[in-house]
């Protein structure tokens, strides 16, 4: 989507594993009485870092392809039962990194918009 | 639409809570309705809940398919109910007892403590996705 900067799609891939994580840990609190239910997490920084590892040196025309492999991925948590506040210590933690991502998100857009005004203020 | 399917996600969790809680109090609050001999009285009701299978990407996000809870059943309990010597009473059987819903105030109350720990949780989970929705919402707004 963002093939014009690729921190933006960097950022933008951040969000949506944010945004699952998000879902996962509320996932595992409305079920915390749900018998037999297996808590779950997101794994997406092993993919992200080796997508990284990929794009050091990569041709520009393959870093897209790179992009699109950065993926996050639902997988059953090692912890057997839910632990409430574990889960929603978690997701505060969750949310911190997700408005630290918004932001970065909000000042790559502010670089390109005073590329495209030429540095004027618009 | 990820984030509006984790605000309908922390609903079901609230919903399921609310239903316990429902159960839990009609359970104390007939604890003490006494059964007429020979007849059936009040039983004490458990919620049966589960989640949904955790369904298989089909065109909808990953948010949507996650495990979401719902009251499958509203069943009576296998307690035996509570044998009480009032010889007086009028409910009372041949041998003085009267009996009582099987209700163990208890567990019970421990029920209400856990139920209203969770349902805390699921609103904390719920008022979190609204904020980093208002968060997205206000993208580029002081520009």
């Amino acid at each position: 989507m963002f093939s014009i900067d690729p921190t933006l799609a960097l950022i933008s891939r951040d969000l949506d594993a944010c945004t699952l994580r998000q879902a996962v840990y509320a996932s595992n609190v409305a079920n915390v009485n749900t018998p037999g239910y297996q808590p779950l997490e997101v794994s997406f920084e092993a993919s992200l870092s080796a997508a990284a590892r990929a794009l050091n040196g990569a041709p520009i025309d393959a870093q897209s392809d790179i992009l699109d492999s950065i993926r996050p991925t639902v997988t059953p948590a090692a912890a057997a039962t839910v632990e409430l506040d574990q889960q929603v210590g978690l997701m505060a933690q969750n949310a911190i990194h997700y408005e630290t991502l918004v932001n970065a998100f909000e000042r790559s857009m502010g670089l390109l918009r005073l590329a495209i005004l030429e540095g004027k203020n618009g | 639409m990820g984030l509006m399917s984790i605000l309908s996600l922390s609903t079901a969790g609230l919903g399921v809570e609310r239903a316990r809680l429902e159960v839990s109090a009609a359970n104390l609050a007939n604890a003490q309705t006494p059964v007429a001999a020979g007849q059936t009285g009040y039983e004490p009701l458990a919620v049966l809940v589960r989640s949904t299978a955790m369904s298989e990407l089909s065109g909808g996000t990953l948010e949507s398919a996650l495990p979401r809870p719902f009251v499958s059943e509203i069943v009576p309990m296998k307690t035996s109910p509570r044998r009480v010597y009032e010889p007086g009473h009028p409910d009372a059987d041949a041998k003085g007892y009267v009996n009582y819903p099987g209700v163990d105030p208890v567990t019970t109350m421990l029920d209400l403590i856990t139920i209203s720990r969770s349902y805390e949780a699921n609103l904390k989970a719920f008022d979190i996705t609204r904020s980093l929705l208002q968060r997205t919402i206000d993208i580029g707004g002081q520009a």
